[in-house]
């Protein structure tokens, strides 16, 4: 990226990422039938760690190119707004799926289940229990982030890297509840259909909070490696918009699986 | 070099030639399927002497054709390569993330593969679904690999969506809206298309992987599941699906014939752009009409009848937009992308009329799983999007590789391949009005006659493949320079020489606005 | 109902159950349910003798497979019974 440039694109260097990013995801998909059918976990974990490892150097390289080369000016920075809303609507149809299998068979339970919802013998887990401090843990961590992203973009240094901090514990608080709620819940994955909407629904939501959670723990090493000024700091709103996603799948799980479907 | 070339690429052009040989390639694994079920349904009894393995080879030409053929040729090929330079970008938006779209391919592919070769393969058709795709039907890796291979497709077109879609809305160089080519509003609504859909297919088959492996019984009755579900969930996914195997296709249409015609735009082209618009939308609302015989109530098959039966009317404003832009042309130029052009207008037709005929509830009753099905969508997808890829690679041809086919030749492949095609499906409406069912291997002797013509027509087919594929080496040996003055144009990607720089519009163009 | 006259035979009204407009879809197993459930409800709180109980009867008679039916005297005899009846 040398010399003059008549266009405001980013015009990006060859890289073998993509490459090693589809041999990874080969290698984990196969993994995962050896799992399922011989047994053998090494090849999913190598293609885990495959994956990882493209993660951070692609990463890495779009970091370098952000951060130390200035390349993302402001019109590829409005493709890559677009491109990450456009990715957050396609998760959301990902959990449509799973919220229609869950009204497909909760509105019209089958003789099977009893002709009711939760199914006979399910006893769901209590609504305002846990589940309720989950969602008002995660609505903190909501508030957490916007706080975050007002203190970055007012150059307060040090209460934005509090603020992204309390965040990450929040998330990560929430993901040790779940797991508490999972380890605790009468029912498993393998009773009747309710145990299979309820553990793969919030399964996976339990995943992209995971990943929300890495995603802001990234930003937060960056505020503190100076990475983001106040008017240039899209992986942080990245994260934010990520993390607000998760945040309302979680208000929709609450209340449809946890609430109404108790 | 060569290496970080076609392995790392950055290029919206040479990823989308890598699209182009990956898709020519898939297109002969898929031709060789389809040959083996003409051969096998050639006569009465059986020939492969093995009716799983019959199904196995029709599901993965199904596989093939759509998701390793069609869709990289026409997104991944001319998408990558045309939606760029059309819009003056001097690449795509993401264009690392546009080679992991393509690099989702070959694994893919290799799963799919995979899945027909291990323990007895895939034979449940491409819709998967359970409870034949389910542990009791299909017990053994097979169907966890397809699975795999939709999740690795699903992964590279939903990336490719999300970087069209960007590119049109964020690098359009000084194009209004009202102004884009017809193509890349084509390739517009099919990002959409895919971007809502693959991923609730995505969700639908991991449901079933769980199903197969983790015990859920989201599908399975006895488990308070209904497979009913799956159907409803693969359709919603389905039917915009097959809009995304066509609707690129319009959109090269629209540049052959606007180009053949000598015009300098489209008859009506805010009426094609909103057809479109309406096409993609309306796709999204019909699912159930692929389901008429689960037993839904009369009122939501009449709803699915009545909805199915509106997207006839953005249709025919296509259609009759193409023919209004053809007539009254001075100095109609009879070369070989037009003839595909006009093959597709009127074949594309037939598959749409047929596919009217289905969509009443009451007649799918008995056409449902008929071969009349297979007609119709071989209309639409054999005649409709392969017509449009040829129309479309002899079209561009000059502009991709800088060299010309040899246009006798490329004209006498285009009738060949039309007298096959047709001889090939036209009698199947004939077998599905008789009753005869989709998927099985063999037939009583009353539906010899047809099958043995059908079959006939797909050796006159192959012929013409073969000969498509001895026109390329031709073009490829002789190297007779294109000489893009001859290819004036009414749209920008002609602009830049035959064949384009390594990137076009380095420097922004600035579009008049008068022309 | 008297006895036929010798000789000749009366041919029985074989019926099966209405359409029921809860239950829309050609799938009837829900109405088979309900029929079940129905016909025990109205035989627990009006007794085996009342006479309107009898057309729940031949509701789920008509709709359930035996088997199914069969399952569920023994289920609701043993306790296990899925359904409030």
């Amino acid at each position: 990226m040398t010399g003059y440039q008549p266009h405001p694109w980013h015009l990006v260097e060859p890289s073998p990422w993509p490459l090693v990013g589809g041999s990874a995801a080969f290698t984990l998909t196969v993994g995962l039938v050896m799992w399922f059918h011989y047994n053998s976990i090494s090849l999913m974990i190598l293609g885990l760690v495959m994956i990882v490892a493209t993660m951070i150097q692609w990463w890495r390289d779009v970091i370098r190119e952000a951060t130390f080369q200035g390349c993302h000016t402001s019109y590829v920075l409005s493709g890559l707004r677009r491109g990450m809303v456009l990715f957050i609507v396609s998760e959301v149809f990902f959990f449509l799926a799973f919220f229609w299998a869950f009204f497909h068979s909760s509105l019209a339970p089958t003789v099977e289940l009893g002709v009711t919802w939760p199914p006979v013998g399910v006893h769901p887990l209590n609504a305002f229990a846990v589940p309720l401090l989950n969602t008002a843990v995660l609505l903190s961590s909501g508030v957490t982030v916007t706080w975050a992203h007002h203190a970055l973009m007012e150059g307060k240094r040090t209460e934005a890297i509090q603020s992204l901090a309390i965040t990450v514990m929040l998330g990560l608080y929430f993901t040790g509840l779940q797991a508490w709620e999972y380890y605790e819940a009468p029912f498993t994955i393998a009773d009747s259909v309710y145990g299979s909407t309820f553990f793969v629904a919030t399964g996976f939501h339990g995943l992209h909070v995971i990943i929300g959670s890495t995603f802001l723990m990234v930003c937060l090493g960056r505020q503190v490696f100076y990475h983001y000024t106040s008017s240039h700091h899209f992986g942080f709103e990245a994260a934010a918009w990520y993390w607000h996603f998760v945040d309302v799948v979680w208000l929709f799980l609450y209340v449809c699986i946890y609430w109404w479907g108790s | 070099m060569y290496i970080t070339r076609w392995l790392f690429s950055t290029n919206h052009k040479d990823i989308g030639t890598l699209y182009f040989i990956f898709g020519a390639w898939a297109a002969m694994v898929g031709t060789a399927m389809s040959l083996l079920i003409r051969a096998e349904l050639s006569q009465p009894g059986a020939l492969l002497g093995d009716d799983h393995l019959y199904n196995v080879i029709v599901t993965a030409h199904a596989f093939v054709m759509i998701f390793f053929m069609v869709m990289p040729i026409m997104i991944g090929g001319f998408g990558n390569w045309l939606v760029p330079m059309m819009i003056g970008a001097p690449d795509m938006a993401f264009p690392r993330m546009n080679n992991m779209s393509f690099w989702m391919l070959p694994p893919s592919f290799s799963l799919l593969l995979a899945s027909s070769a291990v323990e007895a393969g895939v034979g449940t058709g491409w819709t998967v679904y359970p409870p034949l795709s389910s542990n009791i039907a299909h017990a053994g890796a097979s169907v966890d690999l397809a699975i795999f291979s939709l999740h690795l497709a699903g992964v590279s077109s939903i990336l490719g969506a999300i970087n069209f879609i960007t590119t049109i809305h964020n690098m359009r160089a000084s194009i209004e809206w009202n102004r884009v080519p017809l193509f890349v509003w084509s390739i517009w609504v099919t990002a959409y298309l895919l971007l809502l859909s693959l991923p609730v297919l995505a969700g639908a088959i991991t449901m079933l992987l769980t199903d197969r492996n983790i015990n859920t019984t989201f599908f399975d009755p006895s488990g308070g599941g209904d497979p009913i579900l799956y159907e409803h969930l693969f359709w919603f996914f389905g039917h915009p699906e097959v809009y995304i195997l066509i609707l690129p296709g319009f959109g090269i249409i629209s540049h052959i014939i606007i180009h053949y015609a000598g015009k300098l735009r489209s008859f009506g082209y805010l009426g094609m752009t909103w057809a479109m618009f309406t096409i993609g939308l309306l796709g999204f609302w019909v699912w159930a009409h692929h389901m008429f015989t689960v037993g839904m109530d009369v009122d939501t098959r009449s709803y699915f009848t009545a909805a199915t039966m509106v997207i006839a009317v953005p249709t025919g404003i296509k259609v009759f937009s193409w023919l209004a832009t053809l007539s009254g042309s001075k100095q109609l130029k009879w070369e070989t992308p037009l003839l595909w052009a006009l093959g597709f207008i009127f074949l594309f037709t037939v598959g749409g009329l047929t596919g009217i005929v289905l969509a009443n509830s009451s007649l799918d009753i008995v056409l449902h799983d008929t071969y009349y099905v297979v007609a119709h969508f071989h209309y639409v997808l054999s005649m409709g999007a392969v017509f449009s890829i040829l129309a479309g690679l002899t079209y561009w041809f000059p502009l991709f590789t800088g060299f010309t086919l040899q246009e006798s030749w490329t004209k006498i492949h285009f009738f060949v391949m039309f007298v096959g095609v047709n001889l090939t499906f036209f009698p199947q409406h004939f077998l599905g009005l008789a009753g005869m069912p989709r998927r099985y291997s063999d037939y009583p002797d009353a539906y010899t006659i047809w099958n043995v013509i059908s079959s006939l027509g797909s050796i006159i087919s192959l012929g013409s493949v073969v000969f498509f594929l001895f026109i390329l080496w031709e073009a490829f040996s002789s190297q007779r320079k294109a000489v893009p003055a001859s290819h004036a144009s009414h749209s920008a990607e002609w602009l830049m020489g035959c064949p384009p720089l390594f990137h076009t519009h380095e420097e922004l163009p600035f579009i008049s606005k008068k022309y | 109902m008297s006895d036929p006259e010798p000789g000749t035979y009366k041919v029985a009204e074989v019926k099966t159950a209405p359409f029921d407009a809860r239950f829309p879809n050609t799938n009837q197993a829900r109405y088979c349910w309900q029929g079940y459930i129905d016909f025990h409800r109205c035989t627990n709180i009006r007794g085996e003798d009342y006479e309107p109980c009898q057309y729940f009867k031949h509701v789920y008679r008509a709709m359930c497979p035996k088997s199914w039916s069969d399952m569920w005297d023994e289920q609701r005899e043993s306790g296990t019974f899925a359904g409030r009846v």
